[in-house]
């Protein structure tokens, strides 16, 4: 099992190098320059010319790559253009903020995604069923921006209860400025999460080993705890693991609506200022996490579906 | 004396291409320690019978329409959920016909025969499972593999996983519903072998279901045979083997070949069982019947005892026309 999650992680670095080849590629392409944003719009040509010099800006593509590759081993990605100072740092500020958001919408799509999809499986056809499915089709096709903007509308101004956007001091007004912010972010969420709940659930209860159960007298709760849901929970998974990695980095437009200070915002911010060397380790943070929450996905399945374990185990073999 | 009595029992299930009636005359008694085969082909009601017994009709779908299911003299259609739950697997078990798929695939095999005793024992998790290994070393199964999945065992080794979680509470009735239709032959006889010590070990009742004649003639003590949900003739195994009187007992036994005689074709029953959505008026083996006459298509027979314990029903059984 370890020798596969090794194998995993080994097989991520050329993946991490592609992405990263493709992001500097895309940013060397734009016609942004970056002297002359360093230097300003009053700036000589020769000053710019001699900048482009000292930064090594017209050494060939291969080096310049080659050489963000070494110091972003050495966990330098360069300094941001608006703020003079490292963007490591400024992307390590922003990464809990981004993390406390996208974790808190996702354990809401796990808390109440979950539970609703058992019930309108269990209940299919029932009311239940009906008004949370159409609820749920609402909640994945309706736009985290305009979500948010309406409950900033309900909660802020009509009732002022939380905060309508920052972030607040201190763990209670960290928590209440959380609010909002989260409900908007988990809003797809729930609904991903309930509907493949559903679906998943449906086609597990009707199998043999469910009847097997019950044949033994273990009660309905349990039943459908411990032998639908368990066997019901790897697309769960999967979508909600997929959820959690789309959230990391495409909280752009929640963390916008409420000035949210994590990597979205500061994505868009140093995209406006073209702050490459921002964008760029953004991306870059942004695509290694994504790629690690997938591995954690895959292995979380193993604890679910122990067939899935032996698969791993047969994976990480070493062949003779 | 019998400890399950099964009286006039109607069930259907209510589909949206209409009403299927599964049972429609069902009559049942089993003895204490006796094995009863439920013998019919595809379709006649032999597990809809078992899952009324059990109290694991589909909620939505499946209706009792009427009759009684005595077990001690109580009513099991007359408990609430929580009761039957209580008899479920203490009182009454079941074992279902595919092991490939009976068993859970995420939970280890020690877990789910633990599962049953916890159910109904109060003890504690480690000596659920200490029950667990013993029940699995009963079936000739290592206590050492109890930390395996299902994926781990072949499907003679589930099957067997599957009677031990199903006698882990000792139950006083065991209903098998086809146990060996998935499983090759040498294995079959493997596991009723292991069946037939293990019921008398624990002096169980057994209601085996299938449609193999053979399993019956060698596991059973009495046969009751069932036709579009109708028991049409039931006794011992001698009287329904060998003085079988019902034609639709007596084409199954043609359609069958026999070791002693030559035949070099097999005669089977015409036609094919009727559409339980539209069962024929009268009796429901009136249209493949070579024997029909006008009353079987307009009147249902009675089941009529010809001899002690010996039940056919069918109208040239009846009073004074029962051929010899």
């Amino acid at each position: 099992m370890w020798r596969y999650v090794l194998k995993r992680l080994i097989l991520l670095i050329p993946v991490m190098l592609g992405t990263i080849l493709v992001v500097y590629f895309i940013m060397d392409r734009s016609d942004v320059d970056p002297a002359r944003v360093m230097l300003g719009e009053a700036a000589t040509e020769e000053s710019i010319a001699e900048l482009r010099e000292e930064l090594g800006l017209d050494d060939p593509f291969v080096v310049r790559y080659g050489r963000y590759l070494w110091d972003l081993i050495h966990g330098d990605m360069g300094e941001s253009y608006t703020y003079r100072t490292p963007v490591f740092d400024q992307i390590m500020d922003r990464l809990p903020n981004t993390f406390l958001l996208a974790g808190s919408g996702v354990l809401l799509s796990i808390l109440i995604g979950i539970p609703i999809g058992v019930i309108a499986a269990k209940k299919q056809y029932s009311l239940f069923d009906d008004v949370s499915m159409v609820f749920c089709l609402f909640g994945a096709s309706a736009p985290a921006f305009w979500v948010g903007l309406v409950l900033v509308l309900v909660f802020s101004l009509a009732f002022p209860i939380f905060p309508a956007s920052g972030m607040g001091k201190g763990v209670g007004g960290v928590l209440r400025s959380l609010v909002l912010p989260a409900l908007t972010i988990s809003f797809s969420g729930i609904a991903t999460a309930a509907r493949t709940t559903r679906s998943s659930m449906l086609e597990v209860i009707r199998q043999d080993y469910v009847d097997t159960a019950r044949a033994k007298g273990t009660s309905e709760g349990k039943v459908t705890v411990r032998h639908m849901l368990r066997n019901a929970l790897i697309p769960v998974i999967t979508a909600i693991g997929l959820e959690f990695g789309v959230l990391l980095g495409g909280s752009v437009l929640t963390e916008t609506v409420f000035a949210w200070p994590g990597i979205g915002r500061y994505v868009i911010e140093s995209i406006k200022s073209k702050d490459i060397p921002s964008v760029l380790g953004c991306v870059v943070t942004l695509s290694i996490l994504f790629t690690i929450v997938n591995l954690l996905v895959d292995l979380l399945y193993a604890f679910v579906d122990p067939r899935i374990k032996a698969q791993y185990k047969r994976a990480g073999r070493v062949r003779k | 004396m019998a400890f399950l009595e099964i009286k006039n029992l109607k069930a259907e299930y209510v589909t949206d291409e209409g009403v299927v009636h599964a049972l429609n005359q069902v009559d049942l008694e089993l003895v204490q320690g006796e094995t009863l085969g439920l013998v019919g082909e595809t379709g006649a009601g032999k597990t809809t019978l078992a899952k009324c017994i059990m109290g694991l009709l589909p909620q939505k779908t499946g209706k009792i329409r009427s009759g009684e299911i005595y077990y001690d003299g109580e009513d099991l259609l007359k408990k609430n959920p929580k009761e039957m739950q209580k008899i479920r697997g203490a009182h009454i078990a079941m074992i279902f016909q595919d092991p490939m798929t009976s068993l859970n695939p995420v939970l280890t095999v020690g877990e789910q025969i633990a599962e049953a005793v916890e159910n109904h024992e109060r003890c504690s998790k480690m000596k659920a499972m200490e029950r667990a290994q013993e029940m699995l070393e009963l079936v000739g199964i290592p206590a050492a593999r109890s930390g395996e999945y299902p994926h781990q065992f072949s499907g003679g080794m589930k099957q067997r996983v599957v009677i031990a979680m199903a006698l882990a509470c000792n139950p006083r009735l065991l209903i098998a519903d086809e146990p060996t239709t998935a499983l090759d032959v040498t294995i079959q006889a493997q596991v009723l072998e292991m069946m037939r010590e293990l019921k008398s070990k624990f002096q169980t009742s057994l209601l085996l279901i299938t449609h193999d004649l053979g399993v019956v003639a060698q596991n059973c003590d009495r046969v009751a045979v069932i036709y579009a949900g109708e028991i049409v003739e039931s006794g011992t195994v001698m009287d329904v083997f060998k003085r079988m009187q019902h034609p639709y007992t007596q084409g199954l036994f043609s359609s069958i070949p026999k070791i002693h005689e030559e035949v070099k074709r097999l005669v089977p029953i015409p036609g094919l069982m009727p559409d339980p959505t539209s069962l024929p008026e009268g009796c429901k083996f009136c249209t493949r019947c070579p024997h029909a006459d006008g009353r079987c298509r307009t009147e249902e027979p009675l089941l009529y005892e010809i001899s002690p314990g010996h039940q056919v029903r069918c109208f040239r059984c009846g009073k004074g026309r029962c051929e010899a």
